[in-house]
């Protein structure tokens, strides 16, 4: 039956001219261009290999995370890179074609680095396979890789092989307050460099004052003794655990706290460059967050967004709107330099892959 | 190709000194590490400014000229190999850390740094470069990159690939390129990604951004001693079923030992038919924690001898045993291959019987030292390259291996790479469709193979 799904779909690829793979759109920002016809991959779905003591799984593109998260949890174990909007039925090819993880990546890694192998249909709609089942594999060009941040351009993802790692059986979280961004930044920073094991790292800016939020997390130690050290670090902490601790976090990683009408972006940055972008925000009132260590901002835009692309031009940077609706979707400086144009040729010599981008 | 044409346009940028051309010259850059095999360079040239190599390639395309990259030649699969009238464009002394900026935890570097190098330099910051094979004293972080280079702590940390932020390469073409950046995160394909493990086919990566980290606070080492291969290998199942992540799991067979131990005096238990090194690291509280559920692993795991690293010198003693593997296997025969294929962690003592019988069987004396924790074998396969039947045992053993892990769905590199070594068991991992993508991008680069024609992929061009 599964087979019959993706024949089907190949052949869907070999009639038409122009295409455009999706999951099942939980990225609402990104569209395919008109005329372009869309191929549904969400049926393309279903877990193919999990082995828990290989800490590795194999699934179809369409693959709802929700399900894939449950059937690691019940072997304690999880996609450490966080992948956002698993409540809202995000697909695992939709989040390595969007590049999406959440906090966690701070520590772990991102969807780059969990991604093993990956077996996606071709322009001609040939099956192709790069990477691999083991945790270890360095041999031929490392496609899987190429694929995370594609949005569909180079091919539709068909399987996908992923690395996985314990999970923590239970986290804290623990927050300060600064009145000035330099001021938690500072302290930011001085987390950064030291050898405290810290999950992810945060900062949310309000009306009156910059928190800062660091997660930390394990099984059975001693979390007493390490809030303690982070004390040398930060001070007037609140500590949040429990329920309290994770609904907090599924609400920024489902992106509950963007305002309705607003569209939300991801801007990719080092911790150097977010006082002169957050200072650009606040003058627009924007909802923003800076995850990963302060490297992504996650903006919640409701101007028009050629002002905030405009402004990541200027600025060097790139910016990708994932939810919410957008009248361009490649902000600021995109690289489709030359190394990408030969790589897309290679892989799509007709232009037959759409590139998300509104016209 | 007009050969001497060529050479007066080298020797505008390079001075006698620095462009090799006579045979005696020449016979230091005939091989890497893998010495079984041998080309002599038309040329070899040795750039000191990431200039001097745009203008090589740039030149090396004009006249149609082959080149290869060389590092410090440690490759073990014949990357670095030359190819038959071409140049090496060896890289050393491209050896500037150009920038380390502590408080974004990143370095820009040359190619031609040396592993350790980057990680003593960030030190006075508390900060390593993650990536540490046990030939880190002396390759670049350019070979560490074309390889995607892995080391004993892939299992926590990844390989190469996953601490390389930004690339500035020059493509074999002579276009010079950027990808990548500083950021952890990035939008659009990755590139970086697809450049890093490209074996040297996508031109030279002359300026590298490598993420750092922050020292552990606490490592906790063990060595462990069995009376089997066979129950070292289980204990690494039983440690990761545990839901333990140690930054590194390796295994020593009694050979290896042996060579070791004669090498370096660590100290190993000569008597071990198998020795277990893990290592946790991490924050000191996490480490004591985990430490203690390691150890009750281990002690049910049917150990005859455990010892337990009290201090950093005796940390350090276990490992100079572990990392001198290679080059003490060389004491006991000059000539060796390593293979370096990968296995399901759960394959492993079935991999292992599977090697020993192999060396029975073809009376040849096989030592296996390796990443555990990753399913990564290096059986090491001893023979006298003075003995052509014998060298051939060899390679028919080494040939084996590798087909035994794809038939166990695992990988014929870790991190070793394809080179030259492994060319002809491409076809047996890959389907022709997907041969063909990967020469497609590789053609969209370099349509004439400039750039290590005949490494990795199968070369379209006939050569003399
Ligand atoms: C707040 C919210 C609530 C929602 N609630 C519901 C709900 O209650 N019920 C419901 O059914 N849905 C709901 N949705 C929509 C739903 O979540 C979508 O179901 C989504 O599942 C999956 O999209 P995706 O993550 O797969 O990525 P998409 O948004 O489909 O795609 C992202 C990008 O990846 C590319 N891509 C995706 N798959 C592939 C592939 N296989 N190969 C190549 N490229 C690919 C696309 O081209 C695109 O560029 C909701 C969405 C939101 C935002
Ligand atoms: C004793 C010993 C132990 C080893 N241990 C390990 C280990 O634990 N883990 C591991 O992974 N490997 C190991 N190796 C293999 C080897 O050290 C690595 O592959 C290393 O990364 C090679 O670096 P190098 O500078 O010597 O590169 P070289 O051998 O000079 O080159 C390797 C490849 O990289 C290409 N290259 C070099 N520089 C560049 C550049 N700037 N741009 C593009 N391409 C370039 C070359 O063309 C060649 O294809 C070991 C080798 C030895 C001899």
């Amino acid at each position: 039956m599964k087979n019959g799904v993706i024949d089907e779909i190949g052949e869907i690829i070999q009639s038409q001219d122009r295409l455009l793979a999706f999951g099942s759109k939980t990225k609402t920002a990104i569209e395919a261009p008109p005329g372009v016809i869309t191929l549904d991959m969400s049926k393309v779905k279903g877990i193919l290999e999990y082995i828990p003591s290989e800490y590795t799984f194999t699934a179809l593109a369409g693959t709802r995370l929700d399900e894939i998260d449950q059937m690691l949890a019940e072997n304690s174990q999880f996609l450490p890179f966080d992948p956002p909007l698993i409540k809202s039925g995000g697909t695992l090819g939709g989040t390595v074609a969007a590049n999406l993880s959440g906090p966690g990546r701070y520590h772990y890694g991102g969807v780059r680095d969990f991604v093993l192998g990956v077996q996606f249909f071709d322009s001609e709609a040939r099956l192709i396979r790069s990477g691999g089942k083991v945790v270890k594999n360095a041999a031929g060009f490392d496609i899987p890789k190429l694929m995370v941040g594609s949005l569909g351009s180079l091919g539709a993802l068909v399987e996908l092989s992923f690395k996985v790692f314990p999970r923590p059986k239970e986290y804290k979280t623990v927050i300060s307050s600064y009145p000035t961004l330099i001021n938690a930044m500072e302290h930011l920073i001085q987390l950064t460099a030291s050898p405290i094991e810290i999950l992810c790292l945060e900062i949310e800016p309000t009306n009156n004052s910059y928190y800062l939020r660091i997660r930390i997390g394990g099984s059975g130690v001693l979390f007493d003794e390490r809030i303690d050290k982070l004390k040398q670090f930060v001070d007037d902490i609140q500590v949040l655990d429990g329920e309290s601790e994770s609904m907090y976090w599924e609400h920024i990683n489902e992106f509950r706290w963007l305002p309705e009408d607003s569209t939300l972006v991801k801007v990719p940055l080092t911790p150097r460059l977010v006082p002169d972008l957050d200072e650009f925000l606040q003058q627009n009132r924007s909802i923003r967050r800076y995850s990963v260590g302060a490297n992504v901002a996650w903006i919640a835009w409701s101007k028009p967004l050629d002002r905030l692309d405009q402004y990541l031009k200027d600025s060097n940077l790139t910016g990708l709107p994932i939810l919410g609706s957008a009248d361009r979707i490649r902000l600021g400086a995109w690289d489709t330099g030359n190394f990408y144009q030969r790589i897309k040729k290679a892989l799509d010599p007709n232009g037959k892959w759409a590139e998300v981008q509104k016209l | 190709m007009d050969e001497a044409a060529f050479l007066v346009e080298l020797s505008r940028i390079f001075s006698n000194d620095r462009l090799l051309t006579k045979n005696a010259q020449l016979v230091a850059y005939e091989s890497d590490a893998l010495t079984s095999y041998q080309v002599r360079p038309q040329a070899v040239v040795l750039p000191e400014t990431q200039e001097e190599v745009i203008q090589t390639v740039r030149i090396c395309n004009e006249f149609g000229v082959p080149f290869v990259a060389r590092g410090s030649g440690t490759s073990l699969s014949g990357g670095s190999l030359p190819v038959s009238g071409g140049i090496v464009i060896a890289l050393n002394r491209l050896n500037k850390i150009i920038r380390l900026d502590a408080e974004s935890r990143i370095a820009v570097v040359e190619c031609g740094v040396v592993n350790i190098d980057v990680s003593l330099a960030a030190a006075p910051y508390g900060l390593y470069f993650a990536p540490d094979p046990s030939s880190q004293l002396i390759c670049t972080i350019g070979g560490n990159l074309a390889f995607n280079s892995g080391g004993a702590h892939c299992l926590k940390y990844g390989m190469t690939s996953n601490h390389i932020l930004g690339i500035k390469a020059v493509l074999p073409d002579g276009d010079v390129v950027e990808i990548g950046g500083e950021s952890l995160e990035g939008i659009g394909p990755d590139t970086v990604g697809l450049y890093v493990g490209s074996e040297g086919l996508f031109g030279i990566a002359l300026e590298v951004t490598l993420r750092l980290l922050p020292k552990p606070e606490a490592y906790r080492t063990v060595l462990v001693a069995y009376h089997s291969l066979e129950a070292a290998g289980k204990a690494v199942s039983m440690v990761i079923a545990a839901g333990l992540l140690p930054g590194a799991i390796e295994i020593m067979d009694n050979l290896a030992i042996q060579a070791a131990e004669a090498a370096v005096q660590a100290g190993y238990p000569l008597d071990a038919a198998g020795l277990l090194i893990v290592e946790l690291d991490g924050e000191s509280s996490i480490v004591e924690k985990e430490f203690n559920s390691l150890m009750e692993v281990i002690e049910e795991s049917g150990a005859y001898e455990i010892r337990i690293a009290e201090d950093e010198e005796q940390r350090m003693r276990i490992w100079k045993g572990r990392k001198s593997a290679f080059s003490a296997v060389g004491r006991l025969s000059q000539d060796y291959l390593v293979q370096d294929g990968v296995v399901p962690r759960s394959q492993l003592s079935h991999a292992l019987a599977e090697i020993e019988k192999l060396g029975n069987q073809y009376g040849i004396r096989i030592a296996n030292v390796f990443h555990a924790g990753d399913g990564n074998l290096h059986p090491l396969i001893l023979f006298d390259g003075r003995d052509s039947a014998n060298q051939e045992k060899a390679e028919k053993i080494a040939g084996e291996i590798l087909k035994m892990c794809i038939d166990l769905g695992g990988s014929i590199t870790g991190e070793h790479g394809i080179g030259v070594e492994k060319l002809k068991y491409v076809p047996i991992m890959f389907t022709e469709s997907d041969i063909d993508t990967m020469q497609a991008i590789r053609y969209q680069i370099d349509p004439r193979e400039l750039s290590n024609r005949g490494k990795m992929l199968p070369s379209r061009i006939k050569t003399a």
